[in-house]
């Protein structure tokens, strides 16, 4: 091995590391003790090593950031028991959509609002998987944001005041488009397996060609659910309840749509 | 998350490298935030399927360099180039001249280098990875990865050398 050989090898070499065990630099190393100019050459590569690594090594790390990364770890984590509902959940509505495109002469997707009410009603009376359990506005709107699904959206005060929200979900989409849904429980006795009666579902205002325009809300049957739908901004949203009329949905509206 | 490996011990003895890879790849302090959260956030929901544990440093920096290059991929599709065509270059930077040198140069410094020897440079200051690791991290083979550090490493001290140089000859007018 020549001294260029070795320096071609060496340069490789980061001193205080397990390159000192590593048998691709022993005949280098080895050559070194004996080559003062290789020795000398060696000598500055490690200076130069060390000096060039203390500056990589200097990079300051923001305050907070290992707080943060913990923090959004409890906001992801999801029991075992709801991952097992969310794969039960996803194993049904492919062995549904599988069983719907395999029949004949099946009716055109529909595109329409009532369309997209109708679905939300029965996503809401069905199995669907909480994905965040969280009795916190503010989280919920995090873990939205995190999940990029809808979050500049605005629950009603009466909704946050008259109801107890319990959680979300975040992967709701239809034909394509991101959905926000989040769960409530309006006080009324719980139904087993289920602490939600009360949901909100929060689109883009682009979910369907006649979504509702006004702030006014529109009342409507969907799948057995009561429903109200109204527009604000460029987001629709649809609140939902397993049993109720107008007047009982109304307690949750902001205040001047309550009828 | 396998049975040993706490979460918050895991990042606490992590974070700081990852977000230093990280910086050093991006140069953008949001960026590198968001690629080491994003790491740990597949660590959290797939980390279990890991089961040599032994393995967890290099799987993390995997997956961030996987988030890295992902995020690039949307923006600029790399140059290709074949990497026996590019000159090794030995230059004469001295460890004196360096040490004149802050962090946010070098780093400069590095984000001059061909992109492509960026993240092999990175992990040969940074981390104590065996070139078998940072070869699982770079998903290359060993052979690619040092012929990549060398030619990173030379343009790397060619472009410090240059700018000393430069600097030397302006304060030289001035």
């Amino acid at each position: 091995m020549t001294n260029n050989q070795a320096k071609e090898i060496l340069q490789l070499y980061r001193p205080g590391t397990a390159d000192a065990v590593d048998p691709a630099f022993t005949d280098a190393l080895e050559l070194c003790e004996h080559e003062p100019e290789l020795k000398k050459w060696f000598g500055n590569h490690c200076a130069l090593y060390a000096a060039l690594r203390s500056k990589f090594k200097q990079i300051a790390v923001p305050e907070g950031l290992k707080e943060q990364i913990i923090a959004e770890r409890r906001v992801h984590t999801t029991p075992m028991w709801q991952k097992a509902v969310i794969l039960a959940g996803a194993v049904a509505a492919v062995v549904m959509v599988a069983f719907k495109l395999m029949q004949p002469g099946a009716p055109p997707e529909r595109h329409d609002f009532a369309a997209y009410r109708d679905y939300m009603g029965s996503m809401a009376a069905g199995s669907y998987g909480m994905e965040l359990n969280s009795t916190d506005l503010d989280q919920i709107r995090l873990f939205f944001a995190q999940k990029n699904s809808i979050a500049d959206y605005v629950v009603p005060d009466n909704l946050k005041a008259n109801a107890k929200v319990v959680g979300c979900v975040a992967t709701t989409t239809w034909q394509g488009k991101h959905v926000s849904m989040i769960c409530f429980q309006s006080g009324r006795p719980s139904r087993p397996g289920n602490p939600s009666d009360l949901w909100l579902f929060i689109s883009d205002r682009t979910v369907a060609k006649d979504a509702p325009v006004a702030s006014n809300p529109t009342f409507e049957k969907a799948n057995g659910m009561a429903t109200a739908s109204w527009t604000v901004g460029n987001r629709t949203y649809v609140l939902a309840a397993a049993e109720g009329d107008e007047q009982f949905l109304g307690k949750f509206l902001p205040e001047k749509m309550v009828l | 998350m396998g049975p040993g490996l706490n979460f918050e011990s895991l990042v606490a003895r992590f974070y700081e490298p990852l977000y230093q890879f990280a910086f050093s790849l991006t140069r953008a302090e949001a960026d590198a935030c968001d690629l080491t959260q994003q790491t740990f956030y597949v660590w959290a929901t797939k980390g279990h399927q890991l089961r040599d544990q032994t393995k967890v440093k290099t799987w993390l920096f995997t997956t961030l360099h996987r988030a890295f290059l992902e995020s690039r991929r949307r923006q600029v599709r790399f140059p290709h180039f074949e990497l026996e065509e590019v000159p090794l270059d030995l230059p004469t930077l001295s460890p004196a001249t360096v040490n004149q040198l802050d962090s946010p140069q070098v780093l400069q410094a590095l984000a001059q280098v061909d992109e492509v020897y960026q993240a092999p440079v990175a992990l040969f200051y940074l981390e104590d990875c065996s070139y078998k690791e940072i070869a699982d991290i770079l998903n290359i083979p060993i052979g690619t990865v040092k012929s990549r550090m060398a030619r990173g490493i030379a343009q790397l001290q060619s472009i410090l050398t240059r700018g000393e140089r430069e600097g030397h000859r302006e304060r030289q007018n001035d």
